[in-house]
């Protein structure tokens, strides 16, 4: 469009209609001018005239946009089977790319398909499990239902004896505060300083006597244990 | 008696005719002269081509246009042939007001505003505190660049760059094609010619030719190929006022910039049959939606 336009003088159509027909002119001109004149672009037979960018030239007239990759996108899978889509084998894409468009997976169940006895074995083995299965957690909760007699008098049992523990916990500390005050023969506040020792007092010597109870008692099982074997 | 003239020569001459047309487009120069040489040019056959109705019935088949086909191959107007132009495309009812959305659609949806201003986070200066927050009698302020003060800021300025793009709905686009081209026929400023080539690259001829037929100021020769023969593409690069374009690009804003719209017999052909295709196609609903930018 704008290779004509370069050249000064041929765009002066007065001027350079004096320098095509007169001889005594050329001479009068400057050499610049002058060979000017003589150069003038040269078309080929025919000009493209449409003013559109190569690719979208392409796209236009139903051609692959680009001979080779101007952008990372030209190499991802999608745009090469948008591309063989639309432009066939023109667009030099291997068509391999475009079976299993739907994934490895679709594949794989369609390669590995098992025949009717297959199946119906596979199906009955699937049914055995899931009963036996079944079957192994309700003999469990049969077997946890004859002991649940047991576990609850063993609960109670507990429960009743903890309960004792703490009683008797009690019942000691108000006889060891029962007997100090019997000590001292008058009421005594019970953050005093003498009766806090003479507690602590009490308190040993009640340590010494639960020791040698339970020295006893543990003597009298061992005796026991004794007898019992002898006698077997 | 035209229509006497169109019925007798409907069948006869239409398939001779669109192979000339056709072939004609892009003839050589050399096989032009030799032709024009050869065969007196008065000695010609006449070039008639008649509208075939069969695939787009118009709306009113009484307001057909006839135009007069035109040469090229000489300054002096000789008139090789009639064509009848499809009322649909050509003797459509003007919508100016649709003619001015296309022109206006055409200048904005390409421009881009430049405008810029500066926020008074980015005007420089004004760090300090300009005076104190009591005791003074002023008023309270934090920095000289406040958008109220002289020098400062600007709220809610423009910021560039602000494109101005929107899309037309497609058939305001197809309806300004056809309003345009009626409207160029009514005006009798689009003149049909039976083919681009041109004897001579020389401007003079074309400047000449221009002349002699009163084509106004400016021209628009449209073809229907993109590809132009060399003599009118160095004839028409010498003339600012002359532009050559493939029908594929034909538009409002062209159409309406030249005073005259000058069409081979192949690029009518093409424009009817594409405008009729847009104005008849049963999928029509498809193109009101939405305009996507990654639509093909």
């Amino acid at each position: 469009m704008n290779v004509g336009k370069i050249s000064v003088v041929t765009r002066l159509p007065a001027l350079r209609s004096c320098a095509q027909y007169s001889s005594a002119a050329k001479a009068e001109l400057p050499a610049s001018l002058v060979g000017d004149v003589d150069v003038e672009p040269t078309y080929p037979q025919t000009v493209d005239r449409s003013g559109l960018q190569p690719q979208h030239k392409n796209v236009l007239l139903n051609k692959l946009p680009y001979q080779e990759p101007h952008s990372w996108i030209h190499l991802t899978e999608k745009y090469q089977r948008q591309a063989f889509g639309r432009y066939g084998a023109q667009s030099n894409v291997n068509p391999k790319i475009c079976f299993d468009s739907h994934g490895e997976k679709d594949s794989r169940q369609v390669m590995q398909l098992e025949t009717l006895l297959k199946m119906l074995e596979k199906n009955r083995a699937q049914k055995a499990e899931e009963l036996a299965r079944i079957n192994a957690r309700e003999e469990d909760i049969a077997k946890k239902m004859e002991k649940l007699t047991q576990w609850k008098a063993d609960l109670h049992a507990k429960i009743a004896k903890r309960e004792a523990d703490a009683a008797a916990a009690i019942q000691r500390k108000e006889r060891l505060v029962e007997e100090v005050r019997r000590h001292f023969g008058f009421k005594v506040d019970t953050r005093d300083e003498r009766f806090k020792e003479m507690l602590e007092q009490k308190e040993k010597e009640d340590k010494k006597k639960q020791k040698e109870a339970k020295r006893k008692a543990k003597e009298e099982k061992m005796m026991a244990k004794l007898v019992e074997k002898a006698s077997v | 008696m035209l229509n006497n003239i169109l019925k007798t020569s409907r069948q006869v001459l239409y398939p001779v005719a669109r192979t000339f047309s056709r072939s004609g487009n892009h003839g050589n120069v050399v096989t032009e002269a030799a032709a024009t040489v050869g065969a007196p040019p008065a000695t010609r056959s006449p070039l008639i081509l008649p509208q075939d109705y069969t695939d787009c019935l118009p709306v009113s088949r009484n307001t057909a246009r006839q135009a007069w086909i035109e040469n090229t191959d000489a300054v002096a107007e000789r008139k090789v042939g009639l064509i009848e132009l499809h009322p649909d495309v050509f003797a459509a009812q003007p919508r100016v007001d649709i003619i001015q959305e296309n022109v206006e659609w055409q200048s904005k949806y390409r421009y881009v505003s430049m405008a810029h201003t500066k926020t008074r986070a980015e005007v420089r200066g004004g760090g300090r505190k300009p005076w104190p927050q009591k005791g003074g009698g002023r008023a309270r302020h934090g920095s000289l660049r406040s958008p109220m003060l002289k020098g400062g800021g600007v709220v809610h300025g423009p910021r560039s760059p602000t494109t101005h793009f929107y899309m037309l709905p497609f058939y305001k686009r197809v309806l300004g094609l056809t309003s345009t081209l009626s409207v160029k026929l009514a005006q009798d400023d689009l003149h049909i010619i039976d083919n681009v080539d041109i004897p001579t690259g020389d401007a003079e001829f074309l400047k000449d030719l221009i002349a002699e037929r009163n084509w106004g100021p400016s021209v628009l020769i449209v073809d229907e190929d993109h590809m132009f023969p060399a003599n009118i593409c160095q004839a028409s690069d010498d003339l600012g006022y002359v532009n050559l374009m493939p029908t594929f690009g034909l538009n409002v804003y062209s159409m309406l910039k030249h005073d005259t719209l000058v069409l081979t017999v192949a690029a009518v052909k093409h424009l009817e049959q594409r405008l009729l295709y847009q104005l008849n196609r049963n999928d029509a609903a498809s193109k009101g939606g939405k305009f996507k930018l990654d639509q093909v």
